[in-house]
């Protein structure tokens, strides 16, 4: 008998090692079941096409303590439009994603369900306390295992490989299952969850989700345990390329990165070298500049000037209450200058990034859409009355901070996980603040001033110059300033289109600058003559109701505009930003609907935006 | 001490890859493609490897031995899953893992705690059922079986309803919502003394698309928002033109050619699917019938209903 048990034990236990591999080796049905003759046609043109590539279920252990029960295929069936249920209640979107990534935590990836499994001997340690009703026990237990995470020093018990295989298995099935190419598609892909000490110990966020283009992933994905160094993040992902498909990875909340994020020096602590400027940007094409813990494109005390900076500010550290240091290092537009400035030194760019934008809900749930919006993280936030009141909760800022944002947008052929990916690659994307704004982005040096009316210009923008994400063409010797024309589409469910501006950061001689042109607004608005301003769009919210009228603002806007100050010797970063007339905020459509008193700490109303990726322009490709 | 020495040395001579040995690891990998020779490499691996490990748990109760032989069926096992040698810190890794859990899994049996106890149970039930279960291969079934497996299943395979229209676009962005709307009906009396099936050019131009061929609710959904259009189209009279109708746009004159009511497809459009999911339905009905022969071979005492 104890022979017996013996035996099934070394079997089930090896058994366990291959059960990944037993189930991956079957062809997913959902993947081979539509021809291409079934899809909707490709367009050369490209269409738009909106998702999330971050996304955390019940399977990241801070998800799972705050009660989050959605599991992956939740997560899909949700952002395919279908009806889910998230803590006990049916939320449904009102209009369907085109494409998601669940990117629970690489860290403890799938452990913390089996502490609630019986079957599992997770069950029977003291971490099964996380389960208890009593919120100081389980608080408590969420402290050891957080503030584990956040030092990297890994739980022997929890940090499982057995329980990660399981976890990842999850992920990558349910990416599996979902795929409908030309219909909806699907990413494998986990976060990694970087966030090195600074000196009292407090968290800086250097965290990076991992999106895979195909199935072709490695055994395990790499966690923070694994190294909180990016650079060695990026060997993972070099290696997974030589063994299977390409991946990216996309860093977020340089906000809450105490300045790390960009920093001029490794974190190593060495002077950034033109081999890891090139490694960085090779693998992270892309940057998330919004999501619920806020915006990284700008801050107000930066961007002086930019009456529109003051966005879904969120200024404290992730899962820590202390304020992040940001005049440095923490936003992307202040970034770009830095990168140029580092290229004039070393010769390439570390931070000539994509945009994207993301939720990075611990709800399992994409849920954007400002008028219906759950909450996003778990017990945390789903009780109106506690969050519109509460000063404080666990991710850092109260809950009230957290933005029903973002989306990512991208410009491909069709839905499938090629065209899609390829996008990413090349840049041609941008990000919104979770609606579906469409926003095109073209550069070169002879467009024509009315591009943009005549029937075809699509193709002519796309043959005689270059989309978001990419550097200018070389210059004619007749050109004298590179001309850009822009176009956007509004959300139909959201506001109408207050402006499309074009953002210009610009580098000589080591000192970089950034300035704001408005270049298409709605109504017959003038221009300020001395500041070159237009004047705002003006606000219909009635904060009584919730609610606003589109009888200002436009349905479309398109415009044209030739860099007035072009000087061929800087480098310059130009990138265009969309904004929607002002709308209700989430939090105050939910003191309306539940009666309770409006807190104006992240303002009331807000004007939703898009942002592009840059058009690039470097004096050296004269 | 001595112990983690002697592992040191015996995996790292073990490990070293030479040309050949690559060489081997890559026509294995070409075999390994074959799912079931992949399936049957795997079963022979844990059979061979369960031999080791049992060989292994048979020492002495107070030794742990990590020999080559333990070491190389370490490696081979990472090497068919992985497709490549463990680097040095992973096989280490693997060999902490062993000893770690070979003293406790020692400790646990000398306390007794794998007679009786509910996680054992559970834990040897179900990796009994796993073992057991899907190991039937099941045939690619015939067309006859394919197509009555279809018949008797039809509900979990329809398409959405579908719709097929031309629509013209009035923006507000001239001259207001109103505006719009009045230059609709004006069109709408028009084209209704005229012939037109398709006259996108008597309205504004609309940045997506003038016709839409066999779209469903959800794809409307997305290209107009959830707004009236998107449930008038399913319901307007076929062949003439109707509206205007709001959209997240603006107003619009649409003209539905053709619509579909929920449907189930041809099987030779979704076969793989079809397939799939009836290879599925098979082995769960032979999971579920092997349970019960199973079973009968016990007597079930239910002495509570007494």
């Amino acid at each position: 008998m104890k022979n017996l048990i013996n035996f099934l034990i070394s079997v089930s236990l090896l058994f366990s090692l291959i059960a990944c591999n037993k189930q991956s080796s079957n062809p997913t049905p959902e993947s081979t079941s539509q021809s291409p003759s079934n899809r909707p046609p490709a367009n050369p043109l490209r269409n738009a096409y909106f998702g999330d590539l971050h996304l955390h279920t019940g399977l990241s252990f801070d998800a799972y303590i705050l009660r989050t029960n959605t599991r992956p295929n939740d997560s899909y069936a949700y952002a395919k439009g279908q009806p889910v249920n998230y803590l006990g209640k049916t939320e449904q979107r009102k209009v369907p994603l085109d494409f998601l990534a669940v990117t629970d935590h690489a860290e403890y990836l799938g452990a913390l369900p089996m502490t609630a499994d019986p079957n599992s001997p997770l069950s029977k340690t003291e971490w099964a306390k996380v389960n208890d009703n009593d919120p100081k026990i389980s608080s408590a237990t969420f402290a050891r295992i957080t503030g584990g995470v956040l030092g990297g020093k890994p739980d022997p018990e929890l940090n499982n490989p057995a329980y990660m295989k399981s976890g990842w298995q999850q992920l990558i099935d349910a990416a599996e299952k979902n795929y409908e190419p030309g219909k909806f598609t699907t990413f494998i892909g986990f976060e990694w969850t970087s966030a090195p000490a600074a000196e009292h110990k407090f968290p800086q966020n250097l965290h990076r989700c991992v999106i895979f283009r195909g199935n072709k992933v490695p055994a395990t994905p790499f966690s923070a345990f694994d190294s909180l160094d990016p650079e060695q993040l990026w060997t993972y992902l070099e290696n997974a390329r030589k063994t299977g498909d390409d991946v990216i990875a996309v860093p977020h909340n340089g906000n809450a990165s105490n300045g790390l994020m960009f920093d001029t020096k490794t974190l190593t602590g060495k002077p950034i070298t033109r081999d890891y400027a090139e490694r960085r940007i090779a693998n992270e094409p892309l940057v998330e500049i919004a999501q619920g813990k806020g915006q990284s494109d700008t801050h107000p005390l930066l961007s002086p000037n930019d009456e529109f900076a003051r966005f879904e500010l969120w200024e404290t550290l992730v899962g820590y209450p202390a304020t992040a240091h940001f005049m440095k290092g923490s936003y992307v537009r202040q970034a770009y200058g830095v990168g140029q400035e580092l290229q004039e030194k070393i010769g390439a760019n570390p931070f000539k990034y994509g945009i994207e934008a993301a939720t990075d809900f611990h709800s399992g749930i994409s849920s954007t859409e400002e008028d219906n919006y759950p909450g996003s993280h778990g017990n945390q936030d789903n009780d109106p009355k506690v969050v519109l009141s509460a000063k404080k909760s666990v991710t850092g800022e109260p809950p009230i901070g957290v933005g029903a944002q973002g989306l990512t947008g991208v410009w491909a052929e069709e839905n499938t996980r090629e065209s899609i990916f390829a996008g990413f690659k090349r840049k041609e994307t941008f990000g919104t603040s979770g609606n579906r704004i469409q926003v095109r982005f073209f550069g070169g040096w002879n467009y024509p001033a009315d591009l943009t009316k005549e029937s075809n210009w699509l193709k002519a923008a796309y043959d005689s110059g270059v989309p978001m994400g990419s550097d200018l063409p070389s210059a004619p010797s007749s050109a004298k300033a590179p001309v850009f024309a822009v176009w956007a589409l509004k959300d139909p469910r959201m506001g109408n289109l207050d402006r499309i501006q074009i953002i210009k950061v610009w580098t000589k001689n080591g000192k970089s600058h950034e300035k704001i042109f408005d270049v298409a607004w709605s109504g017959d608005r003038k221009p300020d003559p001395k500041t070159g301003k237009v004047p705002v769009v003006g606000n219909t919210v009635d904060l009584k109701t919730a609610t606003y009228t589109n009888t200002i603002g436009a349905t479309e806007l398109s415009g044209f505009w030739q860099d007035p100050e072009f000087d061929s010797g800087s480098y310059v970063t130009y990138y265009a930003r969309v904004l929607e007339i002002p709308t209700p905020r989430w939090s105050t459509i939910w003191a309306v609907k539940y009666n309770l008193p409006l807190n104006d700490k992240m303002g009331n109303t807000i004007q939703e935006r898009a942002w592009t990726s840059p058009i690039w322009y470097s004096p050296t490709q004269k | 001490m001595s112990t983690s020495t002697l592992i040191q040395t015996e995996h790292s001579e073990v490990a070293v890859a030479d040309a050949p040995a690559k060489a081997r690891n890559n026509i294995f990998l070409e075999i390994a493609k074959e799912p079931l020779v992949h399936f049957l490499l795997l079963g022979a691996l844990i059979l061979a490897g369960s031999a080791i490990v049992s060989k292994h748990r048979g020492d002495a109760a107070r030794r742990i031995v990590i020999d080559k032989n333990l070491v190389s069926h370490f490696i081979t096992l990472y090497q068919a899953q992985m497709g490549t040698l463990p680097s040095k810190n992973q096989l280490d890794g693997m060999i902490e893992d062993y000893i770690r859990e070979e003293v406790e899994f020692r400790e646990a049996k000398r306390t007794g705690i794998d007679k009786d106890d509910e996680i054992v149970r559970r834990r040897l039930a179900s990796k009994f059922d796993f073992i057991q279960r899907d190991l039937l291969a099941v045939p690619d079934p015939s067309a006859e079986e394919l197509q009555r497996y279809y018949a008797n299943h039809q509900k979990d395979f329809l398409k959405p309803a579908s719709v097929t229209f031309t629509h013209i676009y009035f923006s507000p962005d001239h001259g207001g919502d109103a505006i719009a709307r009045s230059r609709a009906e004006q069109t709408l009396i028009k084209l209704q003394s005229g012939l037109a099936t398709r006259a996108p050019g008597l309205g504004d131009p609309f940045p997506l698309q003038a016709d839409y061929a066999d779209v469903q609710r959800l794809d409307l959904l997305q290209q107009f928002g959830d707004s009236p259009i998107v449930d008038s189209v399913f319901v307007v009279p076929i062949n003439r033109w109707a509206g205007p109708v709001r959209s997240g746009y603006g107003w619009h004159l649409m003209y539905v050619s053709h619509r579909e009511e929920a449907n189930a497809p041809p099987l030779e459009e979704i076969r793989d699917k079809v397939k799939a999911a009836y290879i599925d339905d098979v082995k769960e009905k032979a999971n579920q019938e092997k349970f019960e022969a199973l079973e009968k071979q016990y007597v079930i005492d239910r002495t509570y209903k007494r």
